[in-house]
This record gives structure tokens, C-alpha cells and sequence, in this order.
């Protein structure tokens, strides 16, 4: 995924002063674009064939629907979009679903809102967007349904993978192997696709299911 | 009785007598009294003293000791008239030529042998055991023996007292002695022989004196009519000494219980022997010239033997009937009791026939009072459920462990539902050969409790059912409160934060020294939203949408983020709850965990899930600083330690709040899965039916 001019952010909640206010960070900062506020679910997919947003901020709780639920619907609309899930109460159930239908990560609003910038930054590119204590809650709950099974991995894949479970993002890894941070992203995009995820947190889900993580 | 404890006067009293007595006795020894330095008013002297102190001594009893004063302060009256008379004898009659009949002397010793026989009399009424008719018959046997030896005995003697030419003073009173002692004797010989001998130490010297006193009596009275008698004989020593014993008797021992004479013929002995001497007796008179008394007398004596005998023998066949008739009425007694009962009794043959059925069993199954019950079988009576429960159990453990309890249902033969019974079968032996007989049975009807109980149990159902929905509203409302905030407050604050920090920004270009002030602001808002982060917490029930130790995890993550606690979820795979138990033990143990972070100061917490008896025990143990149950957490929309025994009580469970073994704390919840619910009535299963609290009592491991 590349950067371009401005990052288009779409905003999903039914919270008209959250929503606004959301738009306003977003705007203050120069690389990113808030193209839209949705308060529901269609509205969001009307917008983002409108828009053609590169993330989505998506609150978890809709009036027309449960937005986790919605991610692959929305997802099919612009494959190539990244979703970020807003939730007051991260629950690791919520987490898992999600996980598994290809969202970038979690922001929650009691916490970690003051991030959203930098996470959709880091979502557009493609990183995983979620702190190190939710992953370590979410890991032991991932690998639950059954999916299609991965291709075998190289040995440099799996590595990326550990480190990714470790919540490092590219830039981090590119640096612990020494390598550049392009070979890093050629690599991930090689696993997303051996793996048949999304997102690197649905990649680490799959990847935990068929037990392809060292020791968890 | 024990003997009359005697005083030291007493005792030298009897000191006293012997002396007097042995000193007379040596008076007697021919040789003696003609002797040169022996004062013929010795013998006068030493009679008297030895007669006053006898007389003294046998006063003693009645005086100073309470028991039976009565009849031992006759016999005393009757010692001191004695020796009275010996002192009127001695000091006025003796000298007086001729001696007149009758002195005051014979007055004296005449009243004294009637106090004697009022004494003894007294005695006898004391010491007889309870009448019976052979006693009597034995008293009388013995007084007509002793009247009939008596009589030929003394009959040459007052043959010869009544000659002609004797004055009729002279006659009446030599006459009176015999006939007083013959009662004397006669009373005696009743009394001893009606105790078959048994006679207590005092009874017994007070018969021998009295035998003394009419054998001297007797002699004496031969002396004097052949006139023959002369003072320094034998036989006043004899008297004093006979006397001396009779005041002895009253120190003597007394027995009061009441012997039985042997019964049967054991106890004819001595009746037989008396029977002997009587006719020994008649025997004698036959031989020489006696009065017609004597022989009826004798004749009566063997009569009284006679009958005796007769009584003894009917006796024993009255006594058996007596038994048999006390047996028949017992077993009236057993017969109306097992008839008027209303339970159900009922006896049966091995092979299943009846033998017999009660009215009241024949009443609750619909028999006929009248139908013949011996044409029937046991499983006649039975229904399908009672009759396998009858081959497969009851029947069995009858003939291994002779009885057995339990529960079934009789068959109601009037074609109405089943009808339930307590039951409790046993064998029976023969009483004869002890080998095993019949099998019977007792059984109450159910009826009235089995309805009680169905009662209860849909009471408690719909109880159990109302608190379900009243915890249902409850989480729902909580739920919906939950959204409210989530939708509302929580995006609200938010929104501020989000609108803080564009300010912050600004003001960090524009006026840097109001930064302190917008984070002062910014901390404000954190702090209202971590508030609203812990009410959603409570609110929210994760166990709503995920399984028990996913929500439970979710639980201990939240309640232990910021602490140094290291907490872990140990949970037997697959173990789950159906969703409204679940609901309600993740509250529980959402509870038990805040409480562990408020009070405990634990460094680890472990939450056990495991399936235990048809249920799921869930375990809250901590290693801190152990639970102090007064110190109850009472915020207002937290459960409390009531609060969550009542809401393990709802869901059908338990819950246990104690120490943990090496310091700490553990919560122990169980609720029962749906498997295990109320419902199943008593005769579904063979053997006793189970219910919730069985399965509780098993899940406490008893």
C-alpha cells in the first residue's frame, strides 16, 4: 500500500460530537483527509463507494447493525481499504470476530483515541494497529474457526510472523534483521497472501490456528 | 433389719445377766445350796436381780429405738411382769403357808404370758409375707400340731390338777398356765411354720425362749401336783435362762423381707412332717386315756395338711392358667392392635400367596373386608412399577438381609391412580424352628405427602422460575443502561478529549502558559472516563455472548489490569453454563474477584472452572490476606456476600466463602446444569428419588 497525497479516512459512529470531533483531529493534521461521517451502516457503504476512503473508522455499535459483524460486507465494497474498530470496551470476544474479519486493529475510545492519527497512519500502511496488552489478551483467543489452511512458510516468513505477535510494526522489524524496511513490507505482503488474510492481525490469527507460531 | 445398735448400758446389762445367770445355774449344782455360808435368800436374791435386769434389758429396745416400738414394749411388759412377779414371790408369797391360788404372783406371771402373747401376736401380723392360701393353711397346720402335742402332753398333768378335792382357785390357776402357753405355742408354731422355718434371729430366740417357758411351765406344774418340786432345781435356771433369751431377741436381728415359701411341692415338706406328728400324736392317745381335744385336734391338724397338699397341687395348674389366660390377652391385644390400625399389614407365604391382610390394608387397596385373601398373590396388589420393584429389589434383599425399607405403589383395586406407600418388608421365622416362615409387611399410605411434596416442588419450580426472570430483567436493564452510557457518555467525553487536544495544540503555539491548565482539564476527563470504564464493566455481561471461561478471563483482565496481581484462568475444556446460569455465576465471580483486588492485597489469583456433580464448580483462590466475612463490601450495585449467596440460590447453587489451604482466600461457587433440575418423583427410579438437595449435598463431597 502506498501513501498518497492525503490518507482518506472514513468515519463510521453514530455519536454526532465524537464523530465531529474525530474529523476535527483529523484535519488538523496535513497528510490526512476526513471525507465523511456516516451514522450508520448503509450510509457508511454508500459513502465508501463514494469516497473511496483508505481507512475506515468503524464504531463497533450501530443503530442499523453490528459494525464487526458489517466488516466483511464493508470490506467487499473496497478490498483494499483498512478497517480500524472504535470501541469503548475492548472485549475479547468483540476482539476475536473482528480479528478474523480482517480489520488493521483497535482503538479504544476510553484510552486510546488521542492516537487516532497515528493509527491511521500506520493502518494505511498496512500495520497492525492495537496495544501490546490487547494483543497478548487476543493471541490465546485467536485460531478458533475453521478456515482454509496456509501454504508452508520460509523460514524468514515465520520469523516475521514472531516478531509481528511481539507487536512490533515494520519499521521495528526491518530493524531487528537488519534489513530494509521494503523487504520488510514485500515480505508481509508475501505472508498476507500465503496465509489468505487481510490484515497482519488476521494473519497472526491464522497463523496461530494452524500452529504456525513459535512456541505460544 | 440389722440388729438395734446397743448402748454400753445394754451391754453391761447383759453382762450383768449372764453373770446372775451363770452364778444361779451354779446354785443348782447339787452340792451347792447345802453347802455351809450359803444364804438360802441367794436363791431369791439372784432369781429376782436376774429377772429385773432381763426385764430392764428388754426395756431398753423400745425406749430408744423407734422401730417397732410396739410390739417390743409388749414383750418388754411382759419380761417386767415376770420379774414382778418373782419379786412378790419372793418377798411376800414365798414365805406365806400355804401358798394361796391364785397369789399376786400368778397374777403377775399370767399377765406377763399375755403381754407375751400379744407381743408375739404383734410380731406375727409384722412378719407374715403376703396371705396366700397355702400360708394360712400352713399357720393353721402348724398351730393345730402344736395344740394337739400340747394337749397330750400336758393331759396327765391337768388330769391330775383336776382331781377332786383341790380347791377350784387352785385348779383354774394351774390350769390357766398351760392353756396360755398352748397359745403361746400354737402362735409360734404358725408363725414359724408359715416361714418354713425362715425366721429372722430374733424371731427365732423369742420362739425358743417361749418353748422354754411352757416346757418349765409344764414341769413345773407336774412338780407341784405331785409335789415334788422344790427351789434349787434345774429348772429355774432353765426359766431365767429362757427368759434372758427373750430379752436377747429384742437386740437381735430382724428380717424383713417377706420370703417366699418354696412353691410346689418342695414346699410340702414341712406340711408333711407336722401331718406325721399328728398322727403320731393320735397315735399316743390312741394308746393312753386322753381328752377328745387332743384327738380332733390331731384330726384337724391332718386335715389342714390335707388341704394343703391340695392347694399346693391346684396350685401350679392355676398358676399355668393364669399364664396361658395372661398370654391369650396379650395376644387379644396384638390381634386388636393389627386390626384397628388403618396402615396396611399384610403377610404372604414365600412362594407370594397371601396368608393374611388387615382391615385397614384391605380398606386402601378396596378389598373386601370379607374376600378370602388366600386365593390371592402378592403381585395382585402390586402395579407394574411396584411389582418390578418387588422382583427385582424388595424380594431379593428380603431373602438376603431380612427386611427392607423404602417406598412403592399398590395397586388400587376399585380401579383408581396408583397409590404410593412407605413400605417396610421383613421376614419372619418360625418361632418354633426358628427357620424362615412368611414375609410380611407394614405400609402407610403416601398419598397426602407424595401431593405435599408435587406441591412444594411446583413451588418451588415457579419460585425458581420468577427469580430467573427477575434476573433476566435485571441484566437486561443493566445491559440497556450499559448501551446508554456506551452510546452516550463514554462517546461524549471522548469527543472532549479528541477537542482537548486540538487545544492543546493550539494553545502550545499561542499561549503555552494555559498547557498547564488544558492538562489539568485532560486529567479531569480521563478520570471521568476511567469511572465510566468500571460502570460499564459492571453493567456489561460479556457471559452474555461468549462461553464461561472466555467472559470470566475478559473479567479478571479487567478487574486486574493495573494491579501487580497475577491472575490465571485454569478451566476444564468444554465446560460451559446455558447462558442465564452463566450470566449469573459470572456476576458471582465477578464479585468474588473485585473483592480479591479491594481487600485481599493477593499477589496471585487462580480461577478454577471444573464440572462436579451434574454442575459447574467454579474456584476464586487467592493468596493474600485472608477473608474477614464482616468487612462486607456494600457499594450501592455490588452484590455483597449475601447478595451473592442469594444469586447462587437462584440459579439453584451454592456458594462457599472460606480460608484456602496456606493462607488466603476461596470462593467456591456451584450451580447445577439443567441435567441435574427438580422434577423427578419418587417412584420413577427404583430405590428413593433424588432431588436438587441431593445433588447439593453430593457436590459439598458429603
Amino acid at each position: 500500500m502506498e501513501p498518497t497525497n492525503s490518507i482518506r479516512v472514513l468515519i463510521v459512529d453514530d455519536h454526532e460530537v465524537l464523530a465531529s470531533s474525530l474529523a476535527k483531529a483529523l484535519e488538523a493534521e496535513p497528510d490526512l483527509l476526513a471525507v465523511g461521517v456516516a451514522g450508520t451502516l448503509e450510509r457508511a457503504a454508500a459513502l465508501i463507494r463514494t469516497t473511496a476512503p483508505d481507512v475506515l473508522l468503524l464504531d463497533h455499535r450501530l443503530p442499523d447493525g453490528d459494525g464487526v459483524a458489517a466488516i466483511g460486507r464493508l470490506r467487499e465494497l473496497r478490498p483494499s481499504m483498512a478497517i480500524i474498530v472504535l470501541t469503548a470496551s475492548p472485549s475479547e470476544h468483540l476482539m476475536v470476530s473482528a480479528v478474523e474479519a480482517g480489520v488493521s486493529g483497535f482503538l479504544s475510545k476510553t484510552r486510546s483515541l488521542g492516537e487516532v492519527t497515528s493509527a491511521v497512519r500506520a493502518a494505511a500502511v498496512g500495520e497492525a494497529v492495537i496495544s501490546p496488552e490487547m494483543l497478548a489478551r487476543l493471541l490465546p483467543r485467536l485460531g478458533g474457526s475453521g478456515r482454509v489452511g496456509a501454504a508452508a512458510l520460509t523460514d524468514r516468513e515465520r520469523e516475521i510472523l514472531g516478531l509481528i505477535a511481539h507487536g512490533l510494526s515494520n519499521a521495528a522489524i526491518a530493524e531487528q534483521l537488519v534489513v530494509s524496511v521494503n523487504t520488510v513490507r514485500n515480505h508481509v505482503a508475501n505472508l498476507l497472501g500465503k496465509l489468505g488474510a487481510r490484515s497482519k492481525l488476521e494473519a497472526l490469527s491464522i497463523a496461530i490456528r494452524e500452529g504456525l507460531l513459535p512456541d505460544r | 433389719m440389722p440388729a438395734p445398735r446397743a448402748s454400753w448400758g445394754v451391754w453391761a446389762g447383759f453382762v450383768l445377766l449372764a453373770a446372775a445367770l451363770v452364778a444361779f445355774a451354779v446354785t443348782v449344782i447339787p452340792g451347792v445350796r447345802s453347802s455351809p455360808g450359803f444364804d438360802g435368800r441367794f436363791d431369791g436374791w439372784l432369781q429376782c436381780g436376774g429377772y429385773v435386769l432381763a426385764a430392764a434389758v428388754a426395756m431398753a429396745r423400745p425406749t430408744t429405738h423407734p422401730a417397732r416400738r410396739a410390739l417390743w414394749g409388749w414383750i418388754a411388759a411382759a419380761l417386767a411382769l415376770r420379774a414382778l412377779g418373782f419379786l412378790v414371790f419372793v418377798l411376800f408369797v414365798r414365805t406365806d403357808q400355804p401358798a394361796a391360788y391364785p397369789s399376786w404372783a400368778d397374777a403377775a406371771w399370767l399377765a406377763s404370758s399375755g403381754a407375751l402373747l400379744v407381743g408375739l401376736w404383734l410380731l406375727s401380723r409384722v412378719h407374715t409375707p403376703r396371705r396366700s392360701p397355702t400360708l394360712v393353711l400352713d399357720a393353721v397346720l402348724g398351730g393345730l400340731t402344736a395344740a394337739a402335742v400340747a394337749v397330750s402332753v400336758l393331759y396327765p398333768v391337768l388330769a391330775s390338777v383336776a382331781e377332786p378335792g383341790t380347791p377350784v382357785g387352785a385348779v383354774a390357776t394351774n390350769l390357766a398356765y398351760p392353756l396360755i402357753d398352748v397359745a403361746l405355742l400354737v402362735l409360734a408354731g404358725g408363725l414359724l411354720t408359715a416361714r418354713q422355718g425362715r425366721v429372722s434371729p430374733a424371731l427365732a430366740a423369742l420362739s425358743i425362749g417361749i418353748v422354754g417357758f411352757a416346757f418349765v411351765d409344764c414341769v413345773f406344774l407336774y412338780q407341784v401336783t405331785q409335789e415334788i418340786f422344790h427351789p434349787g432345781s434345774v429348772l429355774s435356771p432353765l426359766s431365767l435362762a429362757a427368759t434372758a433369751l427373750i430379752a436377747y431377741s429384742a437386740w437381735l436381728p430382724e428380717d424383713d423381707r417377706a420370703r417366699r415359701p418354696p412353691a410346689g411341692a418342695i414346699g410340702l415338706v414341712l406340711p408333711a412332717g407336722l401331718a406325721l406328728v399328728c398322727v403320731a400324736t393320735i397315735l399316743v392317745e390312741a394308746t393312753s386315756p386322753s381328752p377328745f381335744a387332743g384327738t380332733a385336734l390331731a384330726a384337724g391338724g391332718i386335715v389342714a395338711a390335707l388341704l394343703r397338699g391340695y392347694v399346693t397341687l391346684t396350685g401350679d395348674r392355676m398358676e399355668a392358667r393364669e399364664v396361658i389366660e395372661g398370654k391369650q390377652l396379650e395376644l387379644l391385644r396384638f390381634r386388636a392392635l393389627v386390626e384397628a390400625t388403618t396402615d396396611f399389614i399384610a403377610i404372604a407365604d414365600p412362594g407370594g400367596r397371601l396368608v393374611y391382610m388387615n382391615p385397614g390394608g384391605r380398606r386402601l387397596v378396596g378389598l373386601d373386608p370379607d374376600a378370602d385373601v388366600t386365593a390371592t398373590q402378592v403381585a395382585d396388589y402390586l402395579t407394574v412399577d411396584g411389582l418390578r420393584l418387588w422382583r427385582e429389589v424388595r424380594l431379593p434383599r428380603v431373602v438376603a438381609e431380612e427386611h427392607w425399607e423404602g417406598e412403592s405403589t399398590l395397586r388400587d383395586l376399585r380401579g383408581g391412580p396408583p397409590i404410593p406407600v412407605a413400605v417396610s418388608t421383613f421376614a419372619i421365622r418360625h418361632p418354633g424352628t426358628g427357620q424362615p416362615w412368611l414375609i410380611a409387611t407394614v405400609q402407610k399410605d403416601l398419598t397426602d405427602r407424595v401431593a405435599a411434596e408435587s406441591a412444594l416442588r411446583e413451588l418451588a419450580d415457579q419460585r425458581q422460575m420468577l427469580l430467573g426472570h427477575l434476573v433476566a430483567a435485571q441484566e437486561t436493564e443493566r445491559s440497556r443502561i450499559a448501551a446508554d452510557v456506551h452510546d452516550d457518555s463514554v462517546q461524549a467525553l471522548a469527543a472532549v478529549e479528541l477537542r482537548l487536544l486540538a487545544l492543546r495544540r493550539e494553545a502550545e503555539a499561542l499561549a503555552p502558559d494555559l498547557l498547564v491548565t488544558v492538562d489539568d482539564v485532560r486529567g479531569t476527563v480521563a478520570n471521568a472516563t476511567e469511572r465510566l470504564r468500571h460502570l460499564l464493566f459492571d453493567l456489561e455481561s460479556p457471559a452474555k455472548l461468549t462461553d464461561l471461561s472466555s467472559a470470566l478471563s475478559e473479567a479478571a483482565a479487567f478487574v486486574f489490569e493495573d494491579e501487580e496481581v497475577r491472575w490465571s484462568i485454569d478451566s476444564e475444556p468444554g465446560v460451559d453454563l446455558p447462558t442465564e446460569t452463566r450470566v449469573v455465576a459470572y456476576r458471582i465471580v465477578q464479585e468474588a474477584m473485585v473483592n480479591v483486588r479491594k481487600h485481599a492485597a493477593a499477589s496471585r489469583v487462580v480461577v478454577t472452572i471444573r464440572e462436579r456433580s451434574a454442575g459447574v464448580e467454579i474456584e476464586v483462590t487467592d493468596d493474600g490476606r485472608g477473608f474477614d466475612p464482616a468487612r462486607v463490601d456494600k457499594r450501592p450495585g455490588h452484590l455483597g456476600l449475601a447478595g451473592m449467596r442469594e444469586r447462587a440460590a437462584i440459579a439453584g447453587g451454592d456458594l462457599e466463602v472460606g480460608p484456602a489451604t496456606g493462607g488466603g482466600t476461596r470462593v467456591r461457587l456451584w450451580v447445577p446444569t439443567p441435567a441435574g433440575a427438580p422434577g423427578t418423583g419418587p417412584v420413577s427410579r427404583l430405590g428413593a428419588g433424588e432431588g436438587v438437595a441431593e445433588q447439593r449435598r453430593r457436590a459439598r463431597g458429603h
